[in-house]
């Protein structure tokens, strides 16, 4: 009984309930919308490439061991991830020229006219690009709004990584062996640095997008809007002083109810059944 | 009486016998005929009023008074709504003196009373219609001389009817004025007309409140849907 009450009371006021849950559905699905719109929000693609950071050996001058070796490897894969390498304006310009000249292998593989999103934006590739080192091997991934960009991104990566490595990571080496003739013969040796490509471009895989829960969110934000519209349609109705029912009446009053008489009913268009004078 | 009412009164006999509507007020007119003990009662007077000014407030009236007539009790109805006449205009009469002559002069004798009831076109219903003298409202000797009318109106009808007979009363809202409060004390039963979803329960409350005030015998409510 209380529960037909409460469904009457719903039923009555269900226009509120609509109203609040047609305005905020409105709002999610604009926002739905928008999400739906903006490209990586709800899913984007991930691609990577692992790559290699070594040392060409000195020949006849070198007096090192393979510990200095290994040791300067991965003190340049450090360099490669922490320093603003990957991400500046150089690199990331390199990589869009890079991603021009691939153009045949990437319509090979993702056919004709492959939407590669703006590539050609250095500031959108640097936000796209992160890295991470174990050892020596540095391991550059990509998350990118479409799979063809995000495969050719990091496949141009590699490329100019392994093509010009040592005019990014440019740093003098210092011939130590030749102290045996005294600190003001120490010489400077040219770049040495070389880059393999160890594990080529990934294939571009779905991962959720930055915005990926917002949907879930909105949905959320619509029940709690059905919720608000019950709980307005019970404090309206509780604040509404008009008698809804014999109940209320017997309740209120404490005398019977006589009778019940429905609303007037429309007379026949024909006036078959009136049988009064004209008022 | 000078005020006109815009009011077209829903007649009961412009729908079919068998209408829900109709029978509606066939329903609450046996239930209000359950309460009404004939054998010590033969002529029974009712007052039923709203608490605050509805549109349908002299349909009810009219309509159970249809229905009563119908049912073989002769019937009278007064109306005593004094701001908003209806009934009149409804039963197409034309003017004709009423119950204001009768409270502004002296109160004829039984068998004169008769003169000023109308008859209707319904068999066995009468109408005592506000009347052509002006009156004030509140009018405070309509209590005194209202008794001398209803009294004088049973005598008429225990003269003319040998069946048990009806009066029924419209009156004003009862948050109004005085006249529905002093119509009650005079009644023996009163009915109070709410409208589901429209009258409020405050209202309601303070309705009752002052026909207890006026010692009204407050038989029942007839609920309208609107």
């Amino acid at each position: 009984m209380e529960l037909r009450a409460y469904g009457a009371i719903i039923w009555r006021r269900i226009w509120v309930v609509i109203l609040v849950v047609g305005v905020v559905s409105l709002y999610a699905a604009y926002q739905y919308y928008h999400l739906y719109k903006t490209p990586g929000a709800l899913k984007t693609y991930h691609s990577e490439v692992t790559l290699a950071i070594g040392i060409q050996n000195f020949g006849s001058q070198d007096n090192h061991s393979f510990n200095d070796y290994v040791s300067a490897s991965e003190t340049l894969a450090d360099a490669l991830t922490t320093d603003p390498i990957l991400t500046s304006n150089r690199f990331d310009r390199a990589v869009g020229q890079q991603i021009s000249s691939d153009m045949g292998s990437i319509v090979q593989r993702y056919g004709p006219n492959p939407d590669l999103g703006n590539v050609q934006d250095p500031a959108a590739l640097a936000g796209a690009i992160t890295s991470t080192r174990i050892h020596n091997q540095v391991t550059v991934s990509v998350t990118w709004t479409t799979p063809a960009g995000a495969w050719a991104i990091a496949k141009a990566i590699g490329e100019v990584t392994t093509a010009h490595i040592s005019s990014y990571l440019n740093y003098g080496l210092m011939n130590t062996s030749a102290y045996v003739s005294g600190p003001s013969s120490k010489s400077v040796l040219q770049p040495v640095v070389s880059a393999t490509v160890v594990s080529d471009a990934s294939p571009s895989t779905v991962i959720p997008g930055a915005s990926a829960n917002r949907p879930a969110l909105l949905l959320v934000l619509v029940l709690v809007a059905f919720i608000i519209g019950i709980a307005l349609a019970f404090l309206i109705d509780y604040l509404d002083d008009r008698i809804r029912s014999t109940e209320d009446v017997e309740q209120l009053l404490q005398v019977p109810v006589y009778g019940q008489v429905p609303r007037v009913p429309s007379l026949r268009s024909n006036g078959t059944t009136r049988r009064s004078p004209a008022a | 009486m000078s005020i006109p009412s815009q009011e077209q009164v829903t007649l009961l006999t412009d729908y079919d016998a068998g209408s829900p509507y109709n029978i509606a007020y066939q329903t609450l007119y046996a239930n209000i005929r359950f309460n009404w003990d004939s054998e010590r009662i033969k002529q029974q007077t009712l007052l039923i009023t709203t608490p605050v000014a509805t549109p349908r407030q002299s349909e009810v009236v009219a309509n159970v008074a249809i229905v009563a007539a119908q049912s073989g009790t002769p019937t009278i109805v007064i109306d005593a709504n004094f701001r908003a006449p209806s009934l009149q205009q409804r039963f197409s009469q034309g003017e004709s003196k009423g119950l204001s002559d009768l409270l502004t002069g002296n109160v004829p004798q039984p068998q004169a009373i008769g003169s000023y009831l109308c008859a209707t076109f319904v068999p066995g219903l009468r109408l005592l219609y506000t009347g052509k003298a002006p009156i004030q409202t509140p009018n405070p000797l309509l209590s005194e001389n209202l008794r001398d009318v209803i009294a004088g109106l049973r005598q008429f009808l225990a003269e003319t009817e040998t069946k048990p007979s009806l009066v029924i009363f419209n009156s004003p809202p009862v948050l109004a004025g005085l006249e529905a409060s002093a119509i009650s004390s005079l009644v023996e039963q009163t009915f109070l007309t709410i409208i589901r979803g429209r009258t409020t329960r405050t209202h309601a409350k303070q309705a009752q409140e002052q026909l207890q005030r006026a010692h009204a015998k407050l038989a029942g409510v007839i609920l309208l849907d609107l």
